[in-house]
């Protein structure tokens, strides 16, 4: 009787220790590995994503700019009748890619090519690889450009890299750009402007001071459930909100979205998934943040890429060729990818129905007095990075979820982007401490 | 005995933790890969599996459309004293005007006949105001009802405020009714459209081609979406003729073509005498 009690206690001992150490088991695998979870992927069609994947790319992935020379003087084109860019796309749709080969490396005779009258550039916000552009590898090396120089050759064109001045050349078979060619000699407007090398990239400098368009919008904003269903789906959602405005639905231990209350005039969503994986090429970071976007279900009418960098791609909303910053400074959508997670930060404003221009505009100085007054407040000239007109937001209190966009010069320096007005507000040595610090740990 | 229960509760507890976060491994999670999972291939085949019946060729080509605006204005009653071969009735409220021929026009002999006097009827500016604006839109009319639509730079209108019918009966013109959007322009550049297939597919996949039923057409206009600030906002939209095979009524729909959904309260039938 006695010896059966001890052999109860030893398999109660045992089972208390097996439960505990599965336990623990069990959790790492949650918070570890992904396998299981990245098999369900396998069972989908991949020749289907791939397609549809591509087929939202060609609408993300579209140059935003596009220059021309008239009488030697380099303009940048605009024709509210003729979306240059739309064209370039349009004629991409029947072409074959044969082959890619470096052309050119060094800053002079990448400079010249910049500043050649026989070729229209149109340019992208920030680099792509060349296979995002192509739908293939046309080589292992997958080159990353961020300017397309069209000649009056329909056999080729050339692609740019700015940060290390390499001159790409790709054979075409079946392209005919000739209409994009009369669209850039016949564009309505075309402001004067000249490339300046920043930090990486060479910006475009607008020479002359210009009355920039307010265009205003009706916007809309899907819900919180809509963006639940779509993100974490319809079953197992759980959610807890907590005192600072949030609400944060669950699905699981590594699946989550926080969204903003109902009572706060916030827009912010953050979804986060946890998944171990490999670090990815900038092209995978590229298309895989496609599939993200799009399933966030937010309008992709003018949504485009816009920067990258640090594991984040950045997607914007475009309007008249500009860029459009939500509260303040922030894009659209930034999709982060790290070792352990996904992140998706978006903005639920759709811009819906355009509203016609009525008359108002704002003038802007030139953008070289933009840059010297900001180093003239302490701003290093070497951390600038881009010098842009975009759009700021502002809402329009004559009509419900009517807004304006207004057009102000937006830099992006030390790593972030902010309007001139709020760099005026920014202590610039703090900021030059820890850039000067991070370059030290570089070296 | 103390001890023990302490070991039957610890037992328990991680046993209910282990139960749980097994279940939470089961449960997959949503996938962010996912797509429609429907090729063109296979929802072209269960639509003929439906008993759906499509035109021989819808273009996969996405192309290019614009918002557009037209400042609200009446810009037909100051046209009344120019109709001189008409008798008037203007409704302000709906801003459309009536006209009735004050002499006999015929409209006889065969289809083409008819529509070529039917077209130099509307083209004088004594009977029909902004009359070469308007173009005959055959499937939106019927044998005694001719329509025609307004025209832009930027292509047809497809709206009950920019529509002329002609009222026909026993070869003679009886009355025509017009609204006219005034000049329009372009509010944006133009941004990229679906396509027509995509349309097509977006409308079956709403559920809103019924089982046994032909498309007919698929064509390309602008709708109103909105009046903002004194202007009809216009967008793109594929204009979708599907006929019922057993009924033979024909159902026209409507597909905002920058975003592919369906504009709810725009479709209306056309009845054929």
């Amino acid at each position: 009787m006695k010896s059966r009690f001890k052999l109860g206690d030893i398999l109660l001992l045992l089972g208390t220790l097996f439960v505990f150490i599965l336990s623990i088991i069990l959790w790492i695998f949650i918070m570890t590995n992904d396998q299981y979870f990245s098999h369900i992927n396998q069972t989908n069609n991949v020749t289907d994503q791939e397609h549809n994947r591509n087929r939202i790319a060609s609408n993300l992935y579209i140059p935003t700019s596009s220059y021309g020379f008239k009488n030697g003087q380099l303009n940048r084109l605009y024709d509210s009748k003729k979306n240059l860019s739309l064209e370039f796309v349009n004629e991409l749709k029947d072409v074959k890619y044969r082959n890619i080969e470096q052309a050119s490396i060094g800053q002079e005779n990448y400079e010249q090519f910049l500043n050649n009258p026989k070729y229209i550039q149109l340019t992208f916000p920030n680099e792509i690889s060349a296979d995002v552009l192509t739908k293939k590898k046309l080589t292992q090396i997958n080159p990353k450009f961020r300017r397309i120089f069209i000649s009056n050759n329909n056999h080729y064109f050339y692609l740019g890299n700015d940060r290390t001045f390499t001159i790409y050349r790709i054979d075409l078979y079946n392209a005919n750009f000739s209409r994009l060619r009369s669209f850039a000699r016949n564009a309505q407007g075309k402001l004067p402007v000249k490339f300046v090398h920043l930090k990486d990239n060479y910006e475009v400098f607008y020479t002359q001071q210009q009355h920039w368009r307010v265009y205003s919008y009706l916007t809309n904003s899907q819900n919180n459930s809509y963006f639940v269903s779509r993100l974490l789906g319809t079953a197992h959602v759980t959610a807890r909100s907590n005192k600072n405005g949030w609400t944060t639905y669950s699905l699981n231990y590594y699946t989550k979205l926080r969204v903003p209350q109902n009572s706060t005039n916030r827009h912010n969503f953050l979804y986060t998934r946890y998944e171990k994986s490999q670090a990815k090429t900038v092209s995978d970071q590229l298309l895989d943040s496609v599939e993200y976007v799009h399933k966030i279900g937010l309008s992709e009418q003018d949504l485009r890429y816009f920067d990258f960098g640090d594991g984040s791609v950045d997607y914007i909303n475009y309007i008249e060729g500009l860029p459009v910053f939500m509260d303040d400074h922030n894009v659209q959508v930034k999709t982060t990818f790290t070792q352990d997670a996904v992140e998706l930060a978006f903005n639920n404003i759709d811009l819906q129905i355009p509203i016609p221009f009525d008359g108002q505009t704002r003038t802007l100085p030139p953008s070289a007095e933009v840059m010297q007054s900001l180093i003239a407040a302490g701003m290093k000239k070497s951390e600038i990075q881009r010098v842009i007109v975009a759009f700021r937001v502002e809402q329009d209190n004559s009509h419900d979820n009517l807004i304006n966009l207004i057009p102000v010069y937006y830099v992006k320096a030390y790593d972030q982007w902010r309007s001139v007005s709020e760099w005026g507000k920014q202590n610039f040595s703090n900021l030059n401490k820890i850039s000067s610090v991070k370059s030290e740990e570089g070296k | 005995m103390d001890r023990k229960r302490i070991e039957w509760l610890i037992f328990v507890i991680f046993l209910l933790i282990d139960l749980y976060l097994g279940f939470e491994i089961w449960r997959s999670p949503i996938s962010l890969g996912n797509t429609s999972g429907l090729t063109t291939t296979s929802i072209r085949s269960e639509m003929r599996a439906d008993g759906i019946d499509l035109p021989p060729h819808i273009s996969h080509k996405q192309q290019s459309g614009y918002y557009l605006a037209a400042r609200k204005h009446d810009y037909l009653s100051p046209k009344a004293d120019s109709l001189t071969n008409v008798s008037i009735h203007y409704s302000k409220n709906d801003n459309e005007l009536t006209g009735t021929p004050k002499a006999l026009v015929l409209s006889s002999g065969n289809k083409k006949k008819t529509l070529q006097q039917l077209e130099d009827f509307k083209n004088d500016p004594r009977n029909v105001p902004y009359g070469k604006q308007f173009k005959y839109n055959p499937s939106l009319s019927s044998e005694t009802t001719y329509c025609y639509v307004q025209t832009t730079d930027y292509g047809p209108i497809y709206d009950n405020d920019a529509q002329l019918t002609i009222n026909v009966h026993a070869g003679q013109i009886v009355n025509y009714t017009i609204s006219y959007m005034g000049p329009i322009s372009a509010v944006r550049e133009p941004q990229l459209i679906i396509s027509a297939w995509h349309a097509v597919k977006a409308m079956y996949t709403d559920r809103e081609i019924v089982n046994n039923s032909r498309v007919l057409k698929v064509s390309l206009g602008y709708s109103k979406l909105t009046e903002v600030r004194g202007n009809i906002i216009l967008l793109p939209t594929w204009l979708i003729l599907v006929e019922n095979k057993t009924t033979k009524n024909i159902t026209v729909k409507r597909v905002n073509a920058f975003t592919a959904q369906i504009l709810q309260g725009s479709s209306y039938n056309i009845q054929k005498n």
